[in-house]
């Protein structure tokens, strides 16, 4: 097994923070979703802050999942402790890129999502296609 | 949960507390719905229904902006809240759209429709809201909670 501080050592951090480029009638949306990439054991660790919905935020994470796969990153954890909300167009992101990680021998496994977020996966019956855990670390060694 | 077509509270009391309209452009939609959410805030309304009812609103809005408008910003998505004085509230959204068929729309919890990357947003509001209807041919949508 790795050496965790090693791995620290090596963790690369991508930060990008997805902001609506207009103001709609001078109201300040709070529509911002903050994604933040690192590496850790071969596994791709994404923390999300923010509201998962369509628009800018689905979008930017769309753009780093498909990075991911296209780099060959098909281990990810997704650390939903911050989305307050996913919306339909947020969870049809999750199980496209799921589908596609799995069909590359990889997997995309759930770090506490809240329990709106656990509400509406279990809605529209996806929620059981998840691994959830409840930390990053467990997620990670998951992938060993 | 659905009611019988035609059925529903009454509208003839409602009281006006929002009447908005935004460009079809789905980075229109946050402010909308955060707006709303505000309003329901002050209306003391608890944080599990304000959530259940902005996710129902962000669908809607987000199916008059796709479906309805085809992601023209020049055409504009209606949205209201109204209360009756039994502090049920109803959102009416709506589009210029031709409309739809509800009825048509395919069950996204069946097997072969779970790792589709689109078709939920009508259903998930139907599990929101207490009482959703479809008028005009489907481009004016009431969805009531208690």
């Amino acid at each position: 097994m790795q050496n965790p501080a090693a791995s620290r050592k090596l963790e690369r951090v991508l930060h990008r923070h997805f902001h609506p480029t207009r103001d709609w009638r001078g109201v300040s949306a709070e529509d911002s979703l903050d994604i933040s990439v690192r590496k850790r054991s071969q596994v791709q660790v994404v923390q999300l802050r923010g509201p998962l919905r369509m628009g800018p935020a689905v979008d930017g994470l769309r753009q780093t999942m498909e990075e991911a796969l296209g780099n060959g990153d098909t281990r990810i954890v997704l650390n939903l402790a911050e989305v307050p909300m996913i919306d339909s167009s947020g969870i049809g992101l999750l199980v496209r890129f799921l589908a596609s990680t799995k069909q590359r021998g990889g997997n995309i496994k759930l770090v506490q999502p809240n329990k709106f977020a656990v509400q509406t996966l279990r809605l529209v019956g996806v929620l059981n296609l998840f691994e959830i855990f409840d930390d990053d670390d467990a997620a990670v060694a998951s992938f060993a | 949960m659905l009611a019988e077509p035609g059925s529903g509270p009454e509208n003839s009391a409602l009281s006006e507390l929002l009447d908005l309209s935004m460009p079809a452009d789905s980075e229109a939609i946050a402010a909308v719905v955060d707006t709303i959410t505000e309003s329901l805030a002050q209306l003391d309304v608890p944080e599990q229904k304000r959530l259940e009812v902005a996710l129902a609103v962000q669908e809607a809005l987000a199916n008059a902006v796709v479906h309805g408008c085809e992601n023209d910003a020049s055409k504009q998505v209606r949205c209201q809240l109204k209360s009756d004085p039994n502090g049920r509230i109803v959102i009416i959204v709506t589009d210029p759209g031709p409309g739809f068929s509800p009825e048509l729309l395919s069950d996204p919890k069946r097997s072969e429709n779970l790792y589709a990357d689109h078709g939920r947003g009508v259903y998930l509001i139907r599990q929101l809201m207490d009482e959703v209807h479809f008028e005009h041919g489907g481009n004016e949508l009431r969805m009531w909670k208690y």
